[in-house]
């Protein structure tokens, strides 16, 4: 029997991962196949299957910290340290293997993962992961395609279908009650429309008895990786794909808030690449995982499936995540990033007649939003998509360099130039999708704009605004930029390192700025403020003196309150701000030097 | 399937006087000053954080870097992966390539990290790339020249500002973020989602200024530390970084306190 162990820091408690048999903790199977597999799977393989699965059920076992993310997302970041027993321990512990695997889960998920790998039980070899049948007819595959049911994977299985003869097997997660009727629908057309060419995997993936502390799943993409390559195996295919435009994959964050892994990778580049490199290392014939839909935005992609004859099927595709908000009439919140990608591209590609508004609990362009996250999303979505437009390669590396360098790193195979142009041509027309949608609704419903007589929380009046605020034109949003001063020089600069020695004389420089006084002791501190603005009433008395050759303890005695800058504060103000300054100065003496100032200033 | 989690403010005293500003109108500048001083701590802890730390490693490194003749085996003996003539796109690519690295080696994750890792990366962008003809046109040689004068007194003065700027306002965006939004409307504080790009300003303004404090200390560290040890280990780099912090901070107390 199968029993891994995952460690997980802060807890004493390990999460124990019985997959199948007796006391199971976590269920992997699929559906009864009535096909025979052509080959039995590589023991490599079920490894695999055996360790993404583990990852899968820790992965939903932890909870990830509460929405504020105290302590700066402390919790928000796992850590797992896994003990796993597989057929061929050297294999999984050679360095290489290690690595890779770490990368994928870690990518993937942003959590910090070790593993031990342990000889398994003597056993039987094969798991009935895959349910076959040795007595039925063969189905030789020439790829997988990992089937969503989303608009994504449609479009990818049409594109498939009807542009090359290849018999694909659709491997489909059955992750929730309410979606299966509509995937199976969607595959059985499939099948119906490409007969004799598609064969349809469910798989189901799933904790036993007990409901996912963490909802988010993000390690799925390796397990359905891992199926996808089993599938692929037994039915011989050489291909496994993912469809998933390019915007999607991306996620780039929406604005400062989402970091990290608040933006899922599910088809990340970064993630696929890691996975294709992790599978070739532990399998000599994988099959090279792709996403042919990278370079695409949501509206491209959505228009190939009208461009394949299957727009009546859009209604079946399901794109919301938000499960729990889902009935029988409403199958998408409107609320959620997902209904936004999908209902602009529909409208941009024009097919609004077969995505109803109906279907949306809120309706996304128009609807009346009751929760502040619903708000949130509707003008953070709106609002980066309309940025994006406006980026250069610079202005994209400014905002999203740590981003793009993850996108880069997923298309080594390109150069980084090309990778980059290729993202930023994309999300521009992804930005210039969301605008001509805007545009139109501006033309369209300005009178109810005007009128206030839409939602005063609706996408569109929240970004357009309503009355005689009403926007002529849609918005645009600027591009973050660090506020630097003029520098006054040019582009000289002086070749020199500033190298304070302690007990030099100090040498300072008074300016206002922006009407606050400053002086700057050169390379020790900067005083700026009220502090400032003392030594700043001081100096032309001290100039003076200097001029005339006045000896430092015979220089002019000044009352404070009577210099002209000065006369809106007192004795007490003035001597506090004495203090102040000197607390400063010696305290930045110190913290450079390590000892005091050998007088006070 | 594109995911996106979003956070919500902490229900502190802190940070329902801040919320409690922008329901009532109060200046830009009062609101994030108020919201600097609700993210005091938290911004504090960030000297504590590796992938913190090794983004100061490096912005104190690659300028240095670039003094020496051979540019591409400077940066590959600090750690990025890089060949002999790095272009800035390669640069940037390699130093958030580094600091996934390190959070991966370190198993130390935070979002604090995730924001100085967006510092970094804006500022080798913007630093370099705006005294640069465009991000592609630039040649290797261009890019070490821009690097080169970063490295010396007045270059790192204001090219060590700006990370902590960058730093400060992301710090601050990313609690801010998440309140911003439902201030939008009618009779509220943002009339429209445009009226926002003022207060996006406003808060880079109040970063940029706050970070005034940290450009003659740095400039100074920087001579007197590559003078007597020869370069910035990962120590310097922890030393600098939390003394700029904690003047940082200060100096948004301050304003917070309008003692400016």
């Amino acid at each position: 029997m199968f029993e891994a162990v995952a460690r997980v820091g802060g807890r004493t408690q390990p999460v124990v991962v019985r997959i199948n048999g007796q006391q199971p903790t976590f269920r992997l199977a699929t559906d009864s196949l009535e096909k025979k597999a052509l080959l039995d799977l590589h023991p490599a393989l079920l490894d695999l299957m055996e360790i993404a699965a583990t990852v899968f059920a820790a992965d939903g076992a932890i909870p990830r910290g509460g929405p504020t993310r105290p302590n700066m997302g402390e919790d928000w970041y796992r850590r797992f340290d896994l003990e796993i027993p597989v057929r061929n321990p050297e294999l999984w512990q050679r360095t290489e293997v290690a690595a890779a695997l770490c990368e994928a889960v870690e990518t993937l998920t942003g959590d910090s993962v070790s593993f031990r790998f342990m000889p398994a039980e003597p056993g039987p070899l094969q798991q009935r992961y895959l349910d076959f049948d040795p007595a039925g007819a063969t189905f030789r595959a020439d790829e997988v395609l990992l089937f969503s049911g989303g608009l994504d994977s449609l479009a990818g299985a049409l594109e498939r279908l009807a542009t090359t003869s290849s018999r694909v097997v659709l491997v489909t997660h059955r992750s929730a009650q309410k979606v299966i009727p509509r995937q199976v629908r969607l595959g059985q057309y499939l099948a119906d429309r490409f007969s004799g060419r598609v064969l349809h995997v469910h798989v189901l993936a799933r904790r036993v008895e007990q409901a996912a502390a963490d909802s988010t799943q993000r390690s799925r993409t390796l397990l359905f990786s891992a199926l996808g390559q089993a599938v692929a195996q037994a039915f011989g295919a050489r291909r496994i794909r993912f469809f998933e435009n390019g915007i999607v994959s991306h996620n780039l964050p929406l604005s400062p808030q989402i970091v990290s892994t608040m933006a899922t990778r599910t088809t990340h580049p970064l993630a696929l690449t890691n996975i294709r490199r992790l599978m070739q290392l532990v399998v000599s014939d994988a099959a090279p995982i792709e996403n042919p839909f990278q370079w695409s935005t949501k509206s491209e992609v959505v228009s190939r499936i009208h461009e394949y004859g299957a727009a009546s099927q859009i209604p079946l595709a399901v794109s919301c995540t938000s499960i729990r908000e889902q009935d029988k009439l409403y199958t998408h919140c409107g609320a959620c990033t997902q209904c936004f990608d999908r209902r602009f591209a529909i409208l941009h590609a024009g097919l609004a007649e077969h995505d109803p508004d109906e279907i949306y609990a809120t309706d996304v362009l128009v609807g009346e939003r009751l929760s502040e996250r619903s708000v949130t999303m509707a003008v953070e979505w709106t609002r980066h998509a309309l940025r994006l437009g406006k980026l250069d390669e610079k202005g994209f590396m400014e905002s999203f360099g740590h981003e793009a360098s993850r996108i880069l790193r997923g298309h080594s195979d390109l150069p980084p130039k090309t990778a980059l142009e290729l993202t930023l041509k994309m999300h521009h027309r992804h930005s210039r999708a969301v605008h001509d949608v805007l545009e139109n609704v501006l033309r369209e419903r300005a009178a109810d704009l005007v009128a206030h007589r839409l939602p005063e929380t609706s996408l569109v009046r929240l970004h357009l605004g309503s009355g005689d605020a009403l926007l002529q034109q849609v918005p645009e949003y600027l591009r973050r930029q660090f506020i630097r001063e003029p520098n006054g020089d040019g582009d000289e600069v002086d070749e020199i390192d500033e190298v304070p020695q302690p007990g030099a004389p100090l040498r300072v420089r008074f300016y206002i700025d922006e009407g606050s006084h400053v002086v700057d002791v050169i390379g020790l501190a900067s005083v700026t403020g009220r502090s400032a603005r003392v030594p700043h009433a001081l100096k032309p008395s001290f100039d003076e003196d200097r001029r005339n050759g006045v000896a430092p303890e015979d220089h002019q005695y000044r009352v404070g309150t009577t210099l002209p800058d000065l006369t809106d504060m007192n004795k007490g103000t003035i001597r506090k701000l004495v203090q102040r300054c000197r607390k400063q100065l010696a305290e930045e003496y110190r913290q450079l030097h390590g000892e005091p100032p050998p007088n006070t200033c | 399937m594109g995911h996106n989690m979003l956070g919500v403010l902490p229900r502190s005293r802190l940070w329902r006087d801040v919320v409690g500003l922008l329901d009532t109108g109060a200046a830009d500048s009062d609101v994030v000053a108020a919201s600097a001083r609700a993210a005091e701590k938290d911004m504090l802890r960030a000297g504590d954080d590796p992938v913190f730390v090794e983004a100061v490693r490096l912005l104190l490194n690659i300028p240095l870097a670039a003094r020496s003749e051979d540019f591409g085996q400077a940066l590959r003996d600090i750690g990025l992966t890089v060949g002999n003539r790095p272009e800035l796109l390669d640069l940037v690519a390699s130093a958030a390539e580094r600091l996934d690295t390190v959070r991966r080696e370190t198993r130390s994750r935070s979002d604090l990290g995730e924001i100085a890792a967006r510092a970094l990366t804006r500022t080798l962008s913007s630093s370099m790339g705006d005294t640069l003809p465009s991000l592609f046109g630039a040649t290797p040689d261009d890019v070490q020249a821009v690097a080169r004068r970063m490295s010396w007194s007045k270059g790192i003065s204001g090219f060590t500002r700006e990370f902590f700027g960058s730093l400060v306002s992301g710090t601050l965006s990313y609690w801010l973020d998440r309140t911003l939004a439902v201030q939008i409307g009618e009779g509220r504080r943002f009339p429209s989602a445009t009226a926002r790009n003022a207060f996006d300003s406003e808060l880079d303004r109040f970063s940029s200024e706050a970070t005034r404090i940290i450009q003659e200390f740095s400039s100074g560290w920087y001579g007197k530390t590559l003078h007597g040890k020869g370069g910035f280990g990962t120590g310097d780099a922890a030393t600098f970084g939390a003394v700029a912090l904690k003047k940082t901070v200060s100096e948004l107390r301050a304003r917070g306190a309008k003692d400016v």
